[in-house]
This record gives structure tokens, sequence and C-alpha cells, in this order.
């Protein structure tokens, strides 16, 4: 399967993408794993007012008044 | 075209009680048009067709001899090939799982199963639920029943097609990000996702588990209320079951929407991502419908959309990676390409981006909690665009992003795409109604009143005829 063009593989992808076992998919479709460290580094513009230190974490549930 | 074609469940319902119909007849009818139109639009995955016919035959059987068990016994159903089925392959439309077969059914099938509803067969996916219509795999995608050109919706893409051609009244999709909705909203019928935690989602195969959810995607808002009622229910089996019991969906379910308060969310559409006009028409008149049958209407704001598409978004990569990691690593020359890129968007999110999700995911179900303290449901559109061509890959990517379905997987509230008329070019329009957690009855009252006075869900498509014949399940 050729999925992808084969671009020039930055370093940063390549080391990432061996610790996460992902060698194979590099090899296959280079592009697409590019792709996707890409997003994953911008994947989150959450509000600057939301942090971690001032949230609580907590149990999702669709209703939490309830008995779900 | 057979008088069995467009039946609704609760018409077919009510003749089956009363012995005016055979469901033998009427499975055999589905069968024909089955093999007659399928091939062609690609709804089917597999039609069991032996097991429809033992269970029409054991269903005719038993209402003949008095025992009628409820509005399901007799009536025809197909689920996405993402729902277990004793002996047969859930194949997932994916060649990683071509030998898998299953051994028992899925909550919800035996739920169907228990009220003798009659299995025709598996429908057609997005690859694992999360790819895109794609001919990278070993069954062709589903076709849009009113242009075969365009995308029909996705990820349950063969049960908005099924269900809008008449081949199924009664289908079961799975919903992660929208997709039971975004077929319903592409395909003209009625699709709902109900409240996390209402249907049982053991015998399924997750995509993102805290945001998947069962839904019934069917052509009639009442049709959908019956087959819902007929698969909700707890499940001490799925951890994420609610023990509670939802509303009765039927018994109000045509008092009208005189009095009931609406919430309008149109900044989704109007200010955080410009919409298609020929959409926001659609919406803007069955506001306007709405507000005539006597609904009081006013603006509702939440948070820009943004936030919620990134909250849910972080929250499906990160789930969906966690399920597909080790064949992603080991086999990922199995995948289609579309999915292969879809899913290891979730190999690079960083631990520290899933808690702050499901962290802001928490103060996003307040903030929908708190707006439907002052109304009884939301509405807003669904898809910001019109569907677009099939074998358009970028097109299709893009479909994803302009959509406000995802809100509604954070929030876990019941939510309905209904059609609200069709573009120029004769491609259904459609917009949501969302409501409170387990509420699902004022959901469904407020979509049967805008559609029995709308009229669209009474509009078919024009359908070609086949040349080859269906698989059918050995």
């Amino acid at each position: 399967m050729s999925n992808d063009a084969k671009p020039e593989i930055p370093e940063n992808v390549r080391v990432l993408a061996e610790i996460r076992g992902l060698a194979r998919a590099l090899a296959l479709a280079p592009a697409s794993v590019i792709g996707a460290v890409e997003r994953g580094r911008r994947i989150g513009a959450f509000p600057d007012k939301h942090t971690p230190v001032t949230e609580l974490a907590s149990r999702f549930s669709a209703d939490p008044e309830g008995d779900a | 075209m057979s008088t069995y074609d467009y039946l609704t469940i609760a018409e077919a319902a009510r003749l089956i009680r009363l012995r005016e119909i055979s469901p033998v007849d009427y499975t055999e009818a589905l069968l024909a048009r089955i093999a007659a139109i399928d091939p062609v639009y690609n709804a089917f995955i597999v039609v069991t067709a032996d097991i429809a016919r033992a269970d029409a035959k054991a269903a005719e059987a038993e209402i003949a001899r008095g025992n009628y068990r409820g509005p399901m016994h007799g009536i025809p159903y197909a689920v996405k090939d993402i729902f277990d089925v004793t002996g047969l392959p859930t194949t997932c439309h994916s060649k990683l799982r071509m030998n898998h077969r299953a051994t028992s059914d899925a909550s919800v099938v035996r739920r169907l199963s228990d009220s003798g509803a009659v299995l025709l067969g598996k429908l057609a996916l997005h690859e694992f639920a999360n790819g895109g219509p794609t001919l990278d795999l070993p069954w062709p995608p589903a076709r849009n029943p009113w242009n075969r050109d365009l995308h029909p919706g996705g990820s349950s893409s063969g049960c908005g097609t099924a269900a809008a051609l008449g081949l199924a009244p009664a289908t079961l999709g799975t919903d992660t990000g929208g997709s039971v909705r975004n077929p319903a909203t592409c395909c003209g019928v009625i699709g709902m996702k109900p409240t996390y935690g209402a249907v049982s989602r053991v015998g399924v195969f997750p995509l993102a588990f805290s945001l998947d959810h069962v839904g019934p995607i069917t052509r009639t808002v009442e049709d959908n209320a019956i087959l819902f009622q007929a698969i909700a229910g707890h499940d001490p089996a799925d951890p994420a079951s609610a023990r509670r019991t939802h509303a009765d969906c039927l018994e109000n379910l045509k008092a009208g929407v005189k009095g009931l308060r609406i919430g309008v969310i149109a900044h989704f559409y109007e200010e955080d991502m410009a919409a298609d006009a020929e959409q926001v028409a659609g919406i803007t008149g069955a506001i306007a419908e709405l507000r005539r049958l006597g609904a009081e209407v006013k603006p509702v704001r939440l948070s820009p959309l943004s936030q919620w598409m990134d909250c849910g978004r972080v929250i499906h990569y990160a789930e969906a990676y966690a399920i597909h990691e080790r064949d992603l690593q080991e086999r990922p020359q199995d995948f289609a390409p579309i999915t292969l890129r879809r899913l290891l968007g979730g190999a690079f999110v960083p631990a520290s981006e899933y808690v702050r999700a499901q962290q802001l995911r928490t103060l996003l179900c307040e903030e929908y909690r708190a707006a439907l303290r002052d109304v009884d449901v939301l509405i807003t559109l669904s898809s910001f665009d019109l569907p677009c061509r099939i074998d358009d890959d970028a097109a299709v990517a893009r479909t994803y992003e302009r959509q406000c379905r995802m809100p509604f997987n954070v929030a876990g509230g019941p939510c309905v795409s209904v059609p609200t008329g069709f573009s120029k070019s004769g491609i259904p329009l459609a917009m949501q109604i969302a409501g409170r957690a387990f509420d699902e009855a004022t959901v469904y009252r407020v979509a049967w009143a805008y559609c029995d006075a709308a009229g669209w869900t009474e509009r078919h498509p024009r359908v070609a005829q086949a040349a080859r014949e269906p698989a059918v399940a050995q």
C-alpha cells in the first residue's frame, strides 16, 4: 500500500514515532505520521482562563444529579 | 414500488398486531427491495436473509398464537456492522476484522431479538466508525440516496442510506462525534443520539468510550421513538449504563409545542463558523414554524464552538488511539489510508491535554445544564455545508470540521437530527434538537411537532435499480 507522498522526515518526528512504536507506520505513510505529530502538538486550544491547577478533576456523567 | 417499501414502524406494527399484514411477507418484500436496489447504493455489508426469514416466521407464528410482544414484533431492522451478532463477523468495515466471528449478541441486538424484531443484515460504515468513505476496503462505501455521487454522511453511512431508501424501517448506528446525526442529516431522515448511558454499548466495537453512544436512525420521529424505547434501559455489563429509566417517549409525543421554551444556539453557525446559506435558510424556516406552532423561542449562548470541538477532539483522538494502538504499530498497512491518518492523530496527544480536555468537559457540561434550566430544548444546525462529493477526500475531511454535532457528545444529552427541507439541488437540509439528560421525550415531542407540520419526511429519493445481487451471509 502506498498512500503517501514521501516527504523528508524531520528527526523529531522519527524519534517520536519510534518511541510510540510506529516505525512501520512511518515507513508506510510518512506524511500521515508527520501530520499526526503536528496535530497532536496543536490539538487543544483551550481557553486561557482554564488551567489544570484551578480546575478539579472529575468523573464524567451526563447527569451527575441523577443515578448515572 | 410495493406497499411495504415506505411503511413506517408505527403503521406496520398496527397492521401486524391486527394480522392484516404478515411479518413473513413484509420481510420478503424488503429482501426483494434490497436485492433490487442495494447493489447501486451499498448500504449493506451483508444481508442475513436466512436469519430474517427464520425471525419473521417465528414472529408470525407467535402472533398467530395470540402472543404479541409489542411494536417491534415482526418489524425488520438492520445494524451498523459494529454490533455483534452471534455467528457473524463484526467487520467494522475493516480488513483487520474479516476473520472475526461474534460469539454473542450485542445487548441491543438481544433486546431487539427479545422484542421479536427481524434482522435483515449489517450495514456499511466508515472503517472502525472513524475513517471516511473510501474504495480501499473490502466493501464499497454506502452512497447518498439523493445523489450517488455525494457523501451519505458517516460514520453510520449504511444506516442513513438504508432508512432513506426504504430498505429497512429501523436501523441502529453509533455516534461518537455525530455519526448517527451526520448520515441522518445527509440522507434526510431522523437520527437520535440518546443520553450517554441510556442505551447499552455492550457488544458494540468502541471508538472512544466516554463519547460513544448507540442511536436509532429511521424515516420518522415516531418510529425513532419506538426503536429507542425498544433498546434503552440499564445494562449492568456496561459501566456507563445509567440505572435510571427514561420517560415514556410515546405518551406525549404528539402533544405539540405550545408553551414549550426553545433556545436557539445561533452563534455556532452565524458567528463561530459561517454556514452554507441554504442550511441557514432551512433552520431559520424551521424556527419560524416552531414559533407558529406556539413555542416560545429565544437565543441561547454557550462557549464558542471551537472550545467544544477541541475538547471533544482531544478525548476522541486519545481514546481511539488507545483502542487501536497495537494494530497501528503492527499492521498499519491493513487500515485504509484515510483511517490511518485519522487514528494516528491520537498517538501524539500529550496526556496533559487529555486531562485538560476532561476538566474542560466538566465546565462545558455544567454550562449545557445551566442553559437547559431556562429552556426545554436547544436547537442548532447539524452540518454547515451540503454533502460533498464522496470521492473528494479533502472536502470530506472539511465536512467533519464544519459541523456542530460534537458539543452534544461532549455534554452527553440527547440530540436528534431532523430534516428542514431540501437545497435547490434536491439534497436534504437539517437541524438538531437537543435536550436535558434522559429527557428524550421532550426532544422527540419537539421533533415530531416540527416534522409533522413541515412534512419533509414524506419525500423519498428516486431510486436506481441494480444489476447484481448483494452479499448474503453464509
